[in-house]
C-alpha cells in the first residue's frame, strides 16, 4: 500500500525551478534514500513532502490526503499527527533538558508524558542523560534526542535530513542502528543524504539532479 | 509542559532574560522616577515660591474699601478699622490650614522719629512668634520667614525684644542712624527710646519703616489687641476659570462647583476661608505674586509632563526593540516548534508569557530603582525628598504592562509570519 504518492510534482521559485514533475511512489514500511548534489532539490522535496511547503504545481497524496490543497493549519496539524522529522543541525531547544525536548513534542501533538518519554530516550540510549541540555551533550547525543523526539508520537512517516551529516563514524552507525530497528518494526523511512553508505541501508535510492528524478537505485 | 518551557526560558537563558528584564527596569525606573517629580514638583515648587513672601493680605473690611476708592489704606495708619490679634491663630484651623506656610499681622502707626518734624512708618509685627491654636497645637509663625529675602546689617530682633528695632535702610541713611544706635520714636503723648539692632534692606518701601514687635507698636498708640492687616503666604493651587468665577462672586457658582471650589486650594478658596475666621476682614490675593505664582507652577509641570512622555516613549522604543530582536534571534526555536505542529496561538503565548514575567520581574524592580532616583532629584534639585505617590504604582504598571505588549506587537506579527521551511533549512 502506498503512503505517499508525488504525481508531477513542481517547485518555482522566482524563475529557480527547484523541483520538476517529479513523480514517486513510496510503501508504507519503506526506507527510501533521496540523494543529489547541493540544488539538486533534495530539501525543497523534503520540505513539500514534510508539509513544510506546498507544490507549484502538481500533488502530494500522503495516506490518502491530498496535502499539496491543505491550508496552513490542516498542514500544521498532519505534520504534527503523521511526520516525524529529524534534522541535521537537531535543532533542540537550548533552554530545555533532552527530556523536556522530547516532551515539547508530545505537548504539541497530545499529553505529554514523562513516563513515555524516557522510555523514547532510553530506546536511543540516553536514559541517563535525560536532565543533561543540549549544551551539555554531544553531536551523536544531540541527534539520538532529535531522533527520540520524532518517534514520540509514533509519526507514519520519518523524514530525515542529512541525519548523520554532522556526525563521526561512531555515532553515524549509532544513528543508523536506530534507523534500521525503526524500519524493522515497520516505520516508513525517507532519508535525505550526501552519504553513499547511509542511502545503501535504505531499499531504494531516488538521485535527483537539477530538480528531476535522474535515476531510482533498488539497493541490496 | 507549558509551564516547563516558561520556566527554562527564563531560568536557562538568564543572561538574556536579564537584559530585557533590566530594559523594562529602566523604562520603569524611569517612569516612577518622573511621574513621582512631576506630582510632587507643585508642592516643591510652591514650597520654594513661599521663600518669596506672601501671597494673601488680610484687611479689616473698612481699611479694604478706603484701599479700593483712594489707594489710601496699604496700611499706612489712616484707617481707624482693625483686625483683632485674638483670632490670628484662627487662620490655622480653616479647610486648608496645612496649606498655610507662614503669617504675620501687622500694626502700623505714625511716629516722629529722633524728635523730627516728619513722621514716618513705625510697624509693629510678629518676627518669630510661638502660637498656640484653639485645636490644641503650636507653631512658630512670623516676618522673619516670610521676608528671609531682607539684606539685615546687624541682627534680627526677636519677639521679646520690646526696647529694639530694625530700621529700613533708606531711613537710616536719611537719619544716619547706624545699628547699635539708639533713637526715640514719638507718638502722641507717649515716647519709646529703641536701640537699633539691625538695618534692613528689603528692596520695597519698607526701607522707609522701622519694625518693632507688634506689642510695643500697639501700646505706642494704645491700640492694644488691635492689627492693621495680616500677610498670609499659602500654598495654592493655579488659577482656572472656576476660580476666577468665585473670586468675583463665589454665590454665582452652582452647590457643585461650589463644593468643588472650596475644596481646591485656590488662592480665592483660602481667602474665603480666612474671611470666614476672622471677624470683619476681607482677604485678597496679592496677584503679582500669586499669577507669577500659578504661571511658574503651570510651566513647571508642563515641562515635567513632557519630559515623562518623553521618557516613556524612549522607554517603550528601547522595550519594542529588544523584545523583537529577542524574537528574532529565537526565529529558528519558533520555526522548530511550528514544525514540531505547533500553532501561532500557544507560540504568541508562551512568547508573551514570557516577556510578562520577565516584564513583572524588570517592572518591580525598576518602580523601587526609580523611587531612589526620585529622591536622588529631590535632594538634589530641592533639597528634600519626594513624596511617594501611591498612584504612581497602578500608572506604572499600566505602563509597562501597555509599552511591553505594544513592543511585542512587531515581534509577534514577525513569529506569525515566520514559515518553518524558512527557518530551518532556509529555503
Amino acid at each position: 500500500m502506498n503512503l505517499l504518492e508525488l504525481n508531477g510534482v513542481s517547485k518555482i521559485y522566482s524563475n529557480v525551478h527547484a523541483l520538476q514533475k517529479i513523480d514517486l511512489t513510496v510503501e508504507q514500511g519503506e526506507w527510501l534514500a533521496i540523494m543529489g548534489p547541493s540544488g539538486s532539490g533534495k530539501t525543497t522535496m523534503m520540505n513539500i513532502v514534510g508539509c513544510m511547503d506546498k507544490p507549484s504545481q502538481g500533488s502530494v497524496i500522503l495516506h490518502g490526503v491530498n496535502i499539496s490543497q491543505e491550508s496552513a493549519k490542516n498542514l500544521t496539524a498532519i505534520r504534527r499527527d503523521k511526520i516525524g522529522l529529524i534534522f541535521q543541525q537537531f535543532h533542540l531547544i537550548n533552554y530545555l533538558t533532552a527530556l523536556e525536548n522530547v516532551m515539547v513534542a508530545q505537548y504539541y501533538h497530545s499529553i505529554p508524558d514523562e513516563v513515555e518519554a524516557l522510555q523514547a530516550l532510553e530506546r536511543v540510549g540516553l536514559i541517563e542523560r535525560a536532565k543533561h541540555l543540549p549544551s551539555q551533550l554531544s553531536g551523536g547525543e544531540q541527534q539520538r534526542v532529535c531522533i527520540a523526539r520524532a518517534l514520540i508520537n509514533y509519526p507514519m512517516l520519518i523524514l530525515a535530513d542529512e541525519p548523520t551529516g554532522n556526525l563521526d563514524e561512531v555515532n553515524e552507525k549509532i544513528v543508523l542502528g536506530i534507523l534500521q530497528q525503526l524500519h524493522k518494526e515497520g516505520s516508513t523511512i525517507i532519508v535525505v543524504t550526501h552519504d553513499p553508505e547511509v542511502a545503501d541501508e535504505a531499499q531504494r535510492t531516488v538521485i535527483l539532479e537539477h530538480g528531476k528524478i535522474a535515476r531510482i537505485v533498488q539497493n541490496n | 509542559m507549558f509551564w516547563r518551557m516558561v520556566k527554562g526560558a527564563l531560568f536557562r537563558q538568564k543572561g538574556k532574560m536579564l537584559m530585557i528584564a533590566f530594559t523594562i527596569a529602566l523604562g520603569a525606573s524611569l517612569s516612577t522616577a518622573m511621574l513621582n517629580v512631576m506630582l510632587d514638583v507643585g508642592d516643591k515648587v510652591n514650597q520654594e515660591l513661599k521663600t518669596y513672601g506672601a501671597n494673601i493680605n488680610v484687611v479689616p473690611k473698612g481699611a479694604s474699601l478706603l484701599d479700593d476708592l483712594y489707594g489710601v489704606g496699604d496700611g499706612f495708619g489712616f484707617s481707624d478699622k482693625y483686625l483683632k490679634e485674638s483670632e490670628l491663630g484662627n487662620i490655622k484651623t480653616i479647610f486648608w490650614a496645612f496649606n498655610i506656610v507662614d503669617f504675620a499681622p501687622y500694626f502700623e502707626t505714625r511716629v516722629s522719629l529722633n524728635n523730627a518734624d516728619d513722621e514716618i512708618k513705625l510697624t509693629g509685627t510678629w518676627f518669630s512668634h510661638y502660637l498656640e491654636l484653639p485645636t490644641g497645637e503650636s507653631l512658630n509663625t512670623g516676618m522673619i520667614n516670610m521676608k528671609n529675602w531682607w539684606d539685615v546689617s546687624g541682627e534680627w530682633i526677636s519677639d521679646l525684644d520690646t526696647d529694639s528695632a530694625m530700621v529700613g535702610s533708606l531711613l537710616a541713611n536719611r537719619y544716619h542712624i547706624q545699628a547699635g544706635d539708639l533713637i526715640t520714636a514719638k507718638s502722641g503723648e507717649q515716647s519709646l527710646f529703641l536701640n537699633v539692632k539691625g538695618i534692613f534692606n528689603s528692596g520695597s518701601d519698607e526701607d522707609s519703616q522701622v519694625f518693632v514687635p507688634l506689642s510695643v507698636a500697639q501700646t505706642l498708640a494704645g491700640r492694644d489687641g488691635l492689627i492693621s492687616r495680616v500677610e498670609v503666604s499659602a500654598l495654592t493651587t493655579p488659577d482656572n476659570e472656576l476660580s476666577r468665577r468665585a473670586a468675583q462672586n463665589p454665590k454665582s457658582l452652582s452647590i457643585k462647583e461650589w463644593e468643588t471650589w472650596y475644596c481646591t486650594a485656590y488662592v480665592s478658596a483660602i481667602c474665603y476661608q480666612i474671611d470666614e475666621v476672622m471677624t470683619d476682614s476681607v482677604s485678597k490675593p496679592i496677584r503679582q505674586v500669586a499669577e507669577s505664582e500659578g504661571a511658574i507652577l503651570e510651566k513647571t509641570q508642563l515641562l515635567m509632563l513632557l519630559i515623562t512622555i518623553l521618557s516613556l516613549v524612549g522607554s517603550a522604543l528601547g522595550i519594542s526593540n529588544l523584545v523583537t530582536a529577542s524574537v528574532i534571534e529565537r526565529s529558528k526555536e519558533i520555526g522548530l516548534l511550528k514544525a514540531l505542529g505547533a500553532n501561532n496561538t500557544p507560540i504568541s503565548w508562551l512568547i508573551l508569557t514570557e516577556i510578562l514575567f520577565t516584564g513583572v520581574i524588570g517592572g518591580v524592580a525598576g518602580y523601587f530603582a526609580g523611587l531612589g532616583f526620585a529622591q536622588i532629584i529631590g535632594q538634589s534639585v530641592f533639597g528634600s525628598a519626594i513624596d511617594i505617590k501611591p498612584m504612581v504604582i497602578p500608572i506604572v504598571t499600566v505602563l509597562i504592562f501597555t509599552v511591553t505588549l505594544a513592543g511585542s506587537i512587531p515581534s509577534i506579527r514577525y513569529m506569525l509570519s515566520l514559515r518553518p521551511a524558512e527557518v530551518l533549512h532556509g529555503r
